[in-house]
């Protein structure tokens, strides 16, 4: 009898043993972001409004929404380093890890698409050109205004090391990409003629209107339906559990923004400052 | 009822109606809207009249022309007054521009633009395709392709003509017509002539009947145009209205003197019979109406009555006299916008280009009429079409001006080119026309 018990025992040990050693291991990109204390997002210098903008350490919109929810999901604060000056840099940042989570209207691109993880889009906007009315009615040759803009040919403003400065480039093969430091820049030069067009989404080109109503009178802005600019969140490639956090959020919070909530979000915005 | 009559018809009643009108129409301009289609009903009533009278009129006139000597004189002297009255128009819409114009500051241009993005519909931010599309109708720079102008002036169907109020059609089929009737040599020819004569004092009763009402309908035609554009607009584009209103100024008086030295009348006779057509084409903006009053002062200054009537409704409808100002003036408003320095050989282009441009804009009105100001604009490869939005937002006080330049413009050409009659020849009352 005794050696029955023992040999059951002996029998029923490993399983005890096995199970003992199973734990749970957490996710260790979310590990590392608890451990961390709290969810560093990458945004750049400049102001994006209405995606962020405000002072550094207490920006507001519609980007720093995401990254509050995805903060308040992992149980952390956020904290915002805005000290890119470029998307690009926010790009590097995020791959050397100084930051967890990059949320600065980022584009998604072809190039970025190598290297770091995007989020689904929680906006979908068009390409859009902004052109000088002198330079359109002077070089247009008889040809219809939609021809002139497709062979365009000449100096093409955008912002330097962006996403559109390649957008640029597989647009308009013969335009001449002129980069500039800052939107405003690029927006200055195409109003006063120093270059005949500027190139970047349709939102920040619409947004013009608002920001500088004599531009109205200087250029016109077209809008090119059959391109994407899809902005997107973006992880490090090995943060796959943050990345479906993040997708979650965007898919049940922040799905369908078009162009029109924007203006009027930036519009709102604007009047209360 | 003889005393009420005289009051509703007394310039000093006329002269209040438009002064009660512009004081309305900037008080109250929400309020004077829903009046706005008394106003068109007056108008309407008087164009389906002129219409007819036009008609009757001009193959009366083409037929006394051909039965009487001297019809090649006339005819030069015609042709002589509207290019010699074009070149003037032209300079006259250059020179305001050059006097009254000044600089654009930058509040001016921001609150151009804040105009544009208010009265934009949606035509100054395009959509267009990287890739074209076969099925996709493209916007055209061109926009004035010859073959347009001529298909604007030969009709194909004159009743459709007639029922759509195309008068540069209804003119020409008049002239063709006109001529062919005036080589019969038939009774039914006389008897033609005789119906159309009957046709002519008939509509002028009902434009003397009408004419009563014109106090009132001024009050709403004036204050509706003026609560149309507002006072917000009305600043933001006063430089340009200046410039306009001094061309205007100018072609009117220039206009006057002409018919004063042609008729040996005193001064203030011919400024008192103008007065009567300025008003109504000021309040009406259509000069097809003011053709029975032009002629009647014609006559009324011993002007060969058959030479006016034929005189007066081919110059209103071809001769653009207040649109080529107009043009000229509007040309060099979108050149200083966009900082265009033109030099002499731009003005020229200006000075020539306004004329074709008004040539181009017979038989328009509307945004039609103002969108021609791009004849001028392609000679020089000068945008317009976002200042566009700017000149109709003003265009109920330019198309005031333009039609008022283009009545007494060319009664003016018409004392040129018409005949005088001898002293002691008075030209037989047209029973019935308003004084």
């Amino acid at each position: 009898m005794r050696s029955l018990v023992l040999t059951i025992l002996l029998l029923c040990w490993p399983f005890g043993q096995s199970r003992a050693q199973t734990t749970l291991t957490d996710p260790p990109d979310v590990v590392a972001i608890r451990a961390a204390g709290r969810l560093i997002v990458s945004m750049t210098q400049a102001d994006q409004a209405p995606f962020y903008s405000g002072p550094a350490d207490q920006p507001r919109g519609l980007d720093v929404d995401i990254a509050k929810r995805v903060g308040a999901m992992l149980g952390v604060p956020v904290v915002f380093r805005r000290d890119a000056r470029s998307f690009n840099e926010v790009v590097e940042q995020l791959r050397r890890g100084d930051s967890h989570l990059a949320v600065s209207k980022l584009s998604i691109t072809p190039a970025r698409l190598q290297v770091i993880r995007y989020s689904e889009p929680y906006v979908q906007l068009r390409q859009a050109i902004i052109v000088n009315q002198l330079w359109l009615s002077q070089n247009s040759q008889g040809r219809s205004m939609a021809d002139a803009v497709r062979g365009f040919d000449s100096s093409l403003g955008v912002i330097k090391a962006t996403a559109y400065e390649d957008f640029a480039r597989i647009a308009f093969p013969k335009a001449r990409v002129t980069p500039f430091e800052t939107w405003a820049n690029v927006v200055d030069a195409v109003v006063t003629g120093g270059v005949a067009a500027a190139y970047r989404d349709e939102f920040e080109v619409k947004k013009i209107a608002i920001d500088r109503p004599e531009a109205s009178l200087s250029t016109k802005s077209i809008t090119i339906t059959d391109t994407k600019d899809y902005i997107a969140a973006a992880v490090e490639p090995n943060a796959t559990q943050l990345l479906a956090i993040v997708n979650f959020i965007v898919k049940s919070e922040f799905s369908g923004i078009d162009v029109k909530q924007l203006l009027t979000r930036y519009q709102r915005e604007k009047d209360v400052r | 009822m003889e005393t009420v009559l005289r009051i509703l018809s007394h310039p000093v009643t006329v002269l209040l109606g438009i002064a009660v009108g512009a004081v309305l129409g900037l008080a109250y301009p929400d309020e004077c809207a829903p009046f706005a289609v008394i106003g068109t009903t007056y108008v309407n009533m008087l164009k389906v009249v002129a219409l007819p009278y036009l008609f009757a009129t001009i193959l009366v006139g083409v037929v006394s022309l051909i039965a009487k000597d001297g019809a090649s004189a006339l005819i030069r002297r015609t042709v002589l007054g509207f290019l010699v009255s074009m070149v003037i128009a032209s300079g006259i819409g250059v020179g305001a521009s050059f006097i009254a114009a000044g600089e654009t500051t930058h509040a001016q241009r921001q609150a151009l633009g804040n105009l544009i993005q208010t009265r934009d519909t949606g035509e100054h931010d395009l959509e267009i395709t990287l890739v074209p599309r076969p099925d996709v109708a493209t916007v055209t720079t061109d926009g004035h392709p010859p073959v347009s102008l001529i298909e604007r002036f030969i009709p194909d169907n004159i009743f459709k003509s007639l029922e759509n109020g195309e008068t540069v059609k209804v003119v020409v089929f008049c002239l063709m017509f006109g001529i062919s009737l005036g080589s019969l040599r038939s009774n039914g020819r006389v008897l033609l002539v005789e119906v159309l004569q009957s046709v002519q004092q008939a509509s002028i009763k009902i434009l003397r009947f009408m004419n009563y009402f014109l106090p009132i309908a001024l009050v709403v035609m004036i204050a509706n145009q003026i609560g149309k554009v507002g006072p917000g607009v009305f600043n933001v584009m006063l430089s340009f209205l200046y410039q306009e209103a001094l061309a205007w100024v100018i072609l009117i008086i220039l206009s006057v003197l002409v018919i004063w030295r042609r008729s040996h009348a005193p001064l203030l006779q011919v400024a008192n019979m103008v007065k009567a057509p300025l008003i109504l084409s000021i309040s009406s903006r259509s000069s097809l109406i003011c053709i029975p009053f032009a002629q009647e002062i014609l006559a009324k200054l011993r002007f060969s009555r058959a030479d006016a009537e034929l005189l007066i409704p081919l110059s209103f409808t071809v001769n653009r006299l207040g649109g080529i100002a107009y043009y000229a003036v509007a040309s060099l408003f979108i050149a200083r916008l966009y900082g265009i320095d033109l030099g002499v050989g731009g003005v020229v282009t200006i000075l020539l280009g306004a004329m074709l441009a008004g040539i181009a804009s017979a038989g328009t009105s509307g945004v039609l009429a103002i969108a021609t100001v791009g004849v001028v604009c392609d000679l020089l490869r000068m945008p317009y079409e976002a200042v566009l939005v700017l000149l109709v937002a003003v265009d109920p006080f330019m198309d005031m001006m333009r039609t008022s330049g283009i009545v007494v413009g060319n009664i003016a050409v018409a004392s040129f080119a018409c005949e005088r009659l001898p002293h002691d020849e008075t030209a037989p009352h047209q029973e019935g026309v308003p004084a």
